[in-house]
């Protein structure tokens, strides 16, 4: 993942990074491990989080246009990562914020399609333009 | 939030702060002491599939 390669990035630019699903800590924990990443996951059942962060609830288009599917193909190839078993709602999606200390949120982006999605580079420069 | 309706994520994380979550090991964390002492990057990702 991506993201967790990055994570030696947050650590120097001072900023704590922390990943959030749609299920329970069970499926958390499994994540990690399948993963095999070491950053804290935190465990959002009932998308309490989602709604208050605006995330979007995707629609047909959001999931199946081509462009989506082609972006997905695409990240496939490159993480050489398989698709499993969606846990959750699959019309669910994500995105990312950076949040300061005084609770501003300096940054977002949160997701317009299911292959719109922040890399972890565009994440690492909000904070370092933070914290400079 | 309706299907299709555009993201909307607020400017500020007030109402994010006083949301208590479990983690991977099943212990609550308050998100708003994720940035009390230094900046957070929160990710919410799609699904764990």
């Amino acid at each position: 993942m991506q993201l967790h390669r990055a994570r030696s990035d947050f650590d120097e630019a001072g900023a704590t990074l922390v990943l959030i699903g749609q299920a329970t800590p069970r499926h958390a924990a499994q994540f990690r491990r399948r993963q095999g990443i070491q950053l804290p996951v935190l465990a959002d059942e009932d998308r309490v989080s989602y709604k208050a962060a605006g995330a979007k609830v995707a629609g047909i288009t959001d999931l199946f246009g081509p462009k989506v599917i082609a972006k997905g193909a695409l990240t496939g190839v490159r993480e050489k990562a398989i698709q499993t078993r969606t846990i959750g709602d699959a019309a669910q999606l994500g995105g990312a914020i950076v949040v300061e200390p005084d609770g501003n949120i300096s940054w977002s982006h949160m997701s317009n399609d299911a292959g719109d999605n922040a890399s972890p580079e565009e994440i690492i420069a909000a904070v370092r333009d933070l914290v400079a | 939030m309706p299907a299709g309706r555009k993201p909307r994520p607020p400017r500020r994380a007030d109402g994010l702060a006083e949301i208590v979550l479990p983690d991977h090991e099943c212990h609550d964390v308050r998100l708003g002491d994720l940035w009390s002492e230094r900046p957070a990057a929160l990710v919410w990702l799609r699904h764990y599939g």
